[in-house]
């Protein structure tokens, strides 16, 4: 099936899409209602990917967004959100609730005041700066931003005329990874005498809000960037503690594969046996996920699917300037390829018709044999 | 004692009718090395003046005994050329910049760091990350190498002075100021004013 075709009104779809250095995930929730949850721009690009594929459709689905979600601050999940939040006034628009607190706002203040780019910080300053505008101007009002914290419902899509009922809910921040983010905020936080610099995604993620999406008898659990600290309370611990009854068929793995985040107990006690997985790579810093990821991830199930395949291909330069800089950089590589895509599509009005896995623009499935992959 | 024959100055002098200098209590705004008159090219006025010097008729003698008494006569009317000149007039070196990264640092590691480069001369370009040998960078931008810092990377093409053409490769690290205590005062003030009207505005 192309692309650009949308799903049927009675189909509820899960896509994720990751460049290499960020994701955004697209739930179709339907009747042609959707839920975005981050951003991420293709190469050359400011607006979200998001945009990109809703308008492909033709059908207006980027007027059914419904909300938009930040599962953090960090550039690779919400690089293009602003532009997003303005083409969908009518959106409801939530981040973490560890963001909803003086010292984050500060941040963003200061950072606004700095040296601007490649921080998630700048985007969040662009879209406070965008609602504060809407809101002075009167005329195109977005919505102010709500806060996600653990076992807040953040949509509930009920009716008799739906054509199946859909619920959004967050199952993080804890209050325990609450108290974790704000010290991680304070430690980015510029204080007087400091150089100017940019903030840099060097920190943990302990703000991220995890989704437990119900869409008909279907069920998801996005896991954003959360870690997992070990300790009850805080990470995957505290998802663990109000778990659902019920088991999820698909799992947007967190923190792209990476072993810290890794809780073999939701694997046990949240999915379904062998559940459809999604891994997003993150090929900047230290390239994950691992091959030692790959491979763990390649051994919990045999529907585990990976956006993109590596990093992309290096733009041709000048001769000069190849060998200039062979001459000046002892290691290289491109940190971003074209946009990769694993859509999921179950027919909920066919409860036995299975579900229908589309890989495009270089998304892969995830083998035993993983180190090929990447 | 050979004949002071070539004429030189210093700072603050000037020359007289007789060719002799003295001392001016007034400082001259004029060059170190003024070579007055500038009638000929440094390297003719140079062998004129050795040849001025060798004219004298003591000259050989003078070296000889200044050899036997251990007592070298440094010759003191040697001219000093000017100042190099382009070969070409009017040439000065000119850089042609063929590429130009903004960079930010992201990691540092033993003996250097990791960036991401930004393409500023094509935009449509990925960004890279690539890892910096802190010998390749000038001491002097050592203590900028931080996390969050950015600099700027060019390689280009120099037109030398000789009008040679050199490829050069730079690394300049942005020198930012530090933030002063108002000014983080004034983004906070900001920060709680934004707050509150997103509060007021639910």
């Amino acid at each position: 099936m192309s692309r650009s075709t949308p799903p049927s009104t009675n189909e509820f779809e899960i896509s994720v899409i990751g460049p290499g250095r960020g994701e955004c995930v697209l739930l179709h929730l339907g009747d042609n209602e959707w839920c975005v949850v981050d951003s991420c721009t293709a190469r050359g690009r400011t607006e979200s990917v998001a945009i990109e594929y809703l308008n492909s459709f033709e059908n207006g689905a980027l007027d059914g967004v419904k909300i938009v979600v930040a599962t953090h601050w960090h550039d690779d999940h919400i690089r293009g959100l602003a532009s997003v939040l303005r083409r969908v006034p009518s959106a409801s628009f939530f981040c973490s609730a560890a963001l909803d607190k003086e010292i984050f706002f500060e941040l963003v203040g200061i950072t606004a005041n700095g040296i601007q780019g490649r921080s998630g910080v700048d985007e969040f300053a662009a879209i406070l700066g965008l609602i504060g505008d809407s809101a002075a101007e009167k005329t195109l009002r977005l919505a102010t931003p709500k806060w996600a914290i653990e076992n807040r419902k953040l949509l509930d899509l009920i009716g008799v005329d739906r054509t199946f009922s859909a619920t959004v809910t967050a199952l993080s921040p804890s209050d325990g990874t609450l108290a974790l983010a704000y010290t991680e905020i304070a430690q980015v936080l510029p204080k007087t005498g400091d150089i100017q610099r940019r903030i840099t995604n060097l920190s943990p993620n302990h703000t991220s809000v995890v989704l437990w999406v119900e869409a008909g008898p279907m069920r998801a659990l996005l896991g954003a960037d959360l870690l997992h600290t070990g300790h009850a309370g805080e990470g995957w611990g505290a998802v663990l503690s109000c778990k659902r009854d019920e088991t999820a068929a698909f799992f947007k793995v967190p923190h792209h594969g990476s072993a810290n985040a890794d809780c073999p107990e939701v694997w046990d006690q949240m999915l379904r046996e062998n559940p459809i997985a999604v891994v997003t790579p993150f090929t900047s810093g230290v390239p994950l996920p691992k091959s030692s990821d790959l491979l763990r991830l390649a051994g919990r199930t045999t529907n585990c699917y990976c956006t993109t395949a590596g990093a992309g291909k290096a733009p041709s330069r000048d001769a000069v300037v190849e060998k200039t800089m062979r001459r000046q950089v002892t290691e290289r590589r491109v940190v971003e390829g074209a946009p990769g895509h694993v859509r999921v599509r179950w027919s909920l009005t066919d409860q036995m018709a299975n579900p229908v896995v589309e890989l495009f623009n270089g998304a892969h499935p995830v083998t035993i044999d993983a180190r090929a992959t990447l | 004692m050979p004949q002071r024959l070539s004429i030189t100055f210093s700072p603050g002098q000037k020359q007289t009718s007789n060719g002799f200098s003295t001392t001016s209590d007034v400082v001259s705004d004029s060059p170190v090395y003024d070579f007055q008159p500038m009638a000929t090219s440094g390297a003719s006025q140079l062998s004129s003046s050795l040849r001025a010097t060798a004219s004298s008729p003591s000259i050989l003698t003078s070296i000889a005994t200044s050899v036997v008494n251990v007592e070298p006569e440094i010759p003191s009317g040697a001219i000093l050329p000017p100042p190099l000149k382009p070969a070409v007039p009017g040439r000065v070196p000119r850089l042609k910049t063929l590429q130009l990264w903004e960079g930010t640092v992201t990691e540092l590691r033993e003996g250097g760091f990791v960036a991401v480069l930004s393409d500023k001369t094509n935009s449509s370009n990925p960004d890279e990350q690539a890892v910096f040998d802190n010998s390749e960078i000038s001491p002097g931008d050592h203590a900028l190498i931080m996390p969050g810092s950015s600099f700027y990377w060019i390689i280009g093409a120099e037109n030398t002075f000789g009008g040679q053409v050199r490829n050069v490769s730079t690394v300049q690290f942005r020198r930012v100021p530090v933030w002063p205590q108002k000014r983080l005062e004034r983004a906070a003030e900001r920060a709680r004013h934004l707050r509150e009207s997103l509060r007021e505005a639910e």
